[in-house]
């Protein structure tokens, strides 16, 4: 017996020795991350701060690996290379593909959760922490994830950190900022459009509304329109959307939007200024309808308080006039509303989580080793 | 018009030689001169100077000097820079193969003891407690019908019907209470020997667990020394401790709640992993 624990401690020290000495930690990295579908954003307590398209490529055969000279891509390198590459954007509507349904798809649920995993992992490697530290993550996820998405984005985390907790999106947003009362938080990603009311508490599934009226839904929107109206024009989804990043407004415009596509193989240009308009503007009547939903069912006499302190983050936001439109749909449709838009909408929802990180005490890091 | 990086290229080019050590030898070559990296800092430096001319930067020699001697110093430290990246690179590949070894061993030892375990409980399983006992109950029986059959021999030719039937229930009697003190016996040494297997398993089993879990622990530290890649030292985090919200804070007691609530749901979370 005396034997058998020796050996245990023998082969445990071993294996700490080898690893690098796991208990002997000098320094804390907290990390916040913002797992989108289209980007994906962290900030780390080293000052790091980065973001990059959520998508990871692997060479599709010993050729190309030999060409790329890499096992996996990600972010705009992968977009890039994409033709040479078995390409992922493993994560639609805020969660990982299939994660839910994985007992119908069992192969895709096991490649898309395979590139979230490494989409994660990526995440955290580019915070540059150092070996020596513990590393504390919290990762923002949407707001009405399912279970089995919170273990998948748990697991796929933990082997590159110490301890790691998620978080709801949209009330990492208003932690970050400090807006913990009587706020409604409107948190715009490529997938879904989070909404969260708070009201000095953790927001529970009543204060909470995700719907799928976001980016992508806009991406799509954009692409059936243009088809329509530019006869003979080529371009992919991928080019609608970097036309939409870049041109994206409500509103007025400030000066046409002239893009060129090509027809026939000749770069030909097209006004498509109506078209962004528009599409754009479908964002806005689905977000204030569940705004006035939420509203609803608050108490009557802090509505009015509600509605006037309305926080717009998350890329999606950066649609230029978006705030102003909301505000005045909230006028016409609840009666009045003032929507602000945050400072750094990329960067809100990691550096809420980095805060929440920052928080959280010593003892609930500990038991979540 | 060639760029910087063409022109420093063709002047090193110029002024070496490429050849393979076959054509050196077959040439009757059995000695070379070896660049060391501050000549060819030197090179890269007087590659520079040239360039500068060619576009007509006017330059003291002051000047000059001060580029060549940060042009020989930038060109050293990208040297050193890529040797300790190089041994970065090794250090990490050595470590990868330690943690495999280690892995290796490990498994190699769990299959073992596994199969140790496996042929354990065999034995005990199926332990022959009952097969000596049996021939000893045979034999007994074998003399008692032995007796008995001496006694009714020593009864004569005619033996009395009530007698013979009277020795014949006695020695039933005595068969079935063979029985019942063998079937007791045996019961008990059955459950002795099954403690000591069950224990002798038992132990087994731990020490199996045991490796188990120093396996998990070597694949952990494998998965992550091979996601982190050959990385530099990294950039260090401000905080040297846990941090925490402090009784300070603003909102102290609504923030403590909200994280104890986070807390509690990746809790949840956690115990339903397992």
């Amino acid at each position: 017996m005396e034997d058998e624990k020796a050996t245990a401690k023998e082969e445990e020290q071993n294996a700490d020795d080898i690893s690098g000495g796991h208990g002997s930690q000098e320094g804390v990295l907290y990390l916040g991350i913002d797992l989108g579908t289209s980007r994906s954003a962290i900030a780390a307590s080293n000052g790091v701060r980065e973001f990059f398209a959520s998508v990871v490529g692997y060479p599709k055969d010993l050729v190309s690996r030999k060409l790329l000279k890499k096992d996996k891509l990600f972010g705009d390198e992968a977009f890039a290379k994409r033709l040479s590459l078995n390409f992922y954007r493993p994560l639609e509507k805020g969660i990982i593909k299939h994660s839910d349904n994985g007992a119908t798809h069992p192969e895709d649920a096991e490649a898309n959760l395979k590139a979230a995993s490494d989409i994660i992992q990526e995440a955290i490697r580019r915070s540059k922490p150092r070996s020596d530290e513990l590393v504390y993550a919290v990762i923002g996820c949407p707001a009405q994830s399912s279970i089995q998405n919170k273990k998948a984005i748990i697991d796929a985390a933990r082997p590159m950190v110490d301890s790691v907790m998620i978080c709801s999106e949209p009330f990492a947003v208003a932690y970050g900022l400090d807006r913990l009362d009587d706020m409604l938080v409107i948190d715009i990603g490529a997938g879904t459009v989070d909404l969260c009311r708070m009201h000095g508490t953790l927001p529970d599934d009543d204060d909470q509304i995700t719907l799928d009226t976001a980016g992508d839904y806009v991406d799509k929107l954009l692409y059936d329109k243009l088809r329509e109206r530019c006869s003979g024009a080529q371009f992919t989804l991928n080019m609608i959307k970097s036309v939409k990043e870049r041109f994206g407004f409500v509103g007025e415009a400030a000066d046409p939007i002239v893009v060129e596509f090509p027809v026939a193989g000749k770069p030909t240009e097209f006004d498509i200024t109506e078209s962004v308009r528009e599409s754009c503007r479908a964002m806005v009547p689905p977000i204030v309808q569940a705004l006035g939903d939420l509203v609803a069912s608050f108490d009557p006499e802090f509505q009015s308080r509600l509605k006037n302190n309305v926080l717009l983050g998350g890329g999606g936001s950066q649609v230029i006039g978006l705030a102003a439109a909301v505000e005045r749909e909230m006028h016409e449709k609840l009666g009045e509303g003032r929507v602000l838009a945050v400072d750094e909408p990329v960067y809100a929802g990691a550096s809420g989580a980095l805060k929440i990180a920052h928080d959280m005490p010593a003892e609930f890091w500990e038991q979540l080793k | 018009m060639n760029t910087i990086a063409e022109k420093i290229y063709r002047l090193i080019r110029e002024r070496s030689l490429g050849t393979d050590l076959t054509s050196l030898k077959q040439r009757g070559v059995k000695r070379v001169s070896v660049f060391k990296s501050n000549q060819l800092g030197s090179l890269v430096a007087l590659a520079v100077e040239q360039v500068l001319r060619e576009y007509g930067v006017k330059l003291s020699q002051g000047d000059l000097d001060n580029l060549s001697e940060e042009g020989r110093r930038a060109f050293i430290s990208l040297l050193k820079e890529r040797d300790s990246y190089k041994e970065l690179c090794e250090k990490f590949e050595q470590q990868q193969e330690k943690l495999e070894m280690h892995r290796d061993v490990l498994k190699g030892q769990i299959e073992r003891e596994g199969t140790m375990l496996e042929s354990e409980r065999g034995f005990w399983e199926e332990m022959p407690v009952g097969a000596g006992s049996e021939a000893y109950r045979v034999r007994l029986e074998e003399i008692l019908d032995r007796n008995l059959e001496g006694r009714i021999e020593m009864l004569g030719a005619s033996p009395d019907a009530r007698l013979v039937k009277f020795l014949e229930e006695m020695v039933e009697g005595l068969h079935q209470e063979l029985d019942a003190l063998f079937s007791a016996a045996v019961g008990e040494m059955r459950s002795e020997y099954a403690a000591e297997g069950q224990k002798r398993i038992e132990t087994l089993e731990r020490r199996v667990q045991k490796m188990r879990e120093s396996l998990d622990r070597a694949e952990d530290a494998l998965r992550r020394a091979e996601a982190a890649g050959p990385t530099e030292d990294g950039i260090a985090s401000i905080y040297k401790t846990v941090q925490g919200l402090t009784p300070g804070d603003e909102a102290f007691s609504q923030k403590k709640g909200m994280l104890e609530e986070i807390f509690q749901l990746n809790k949840n979370i956690k115990d339903q992993i397992g």
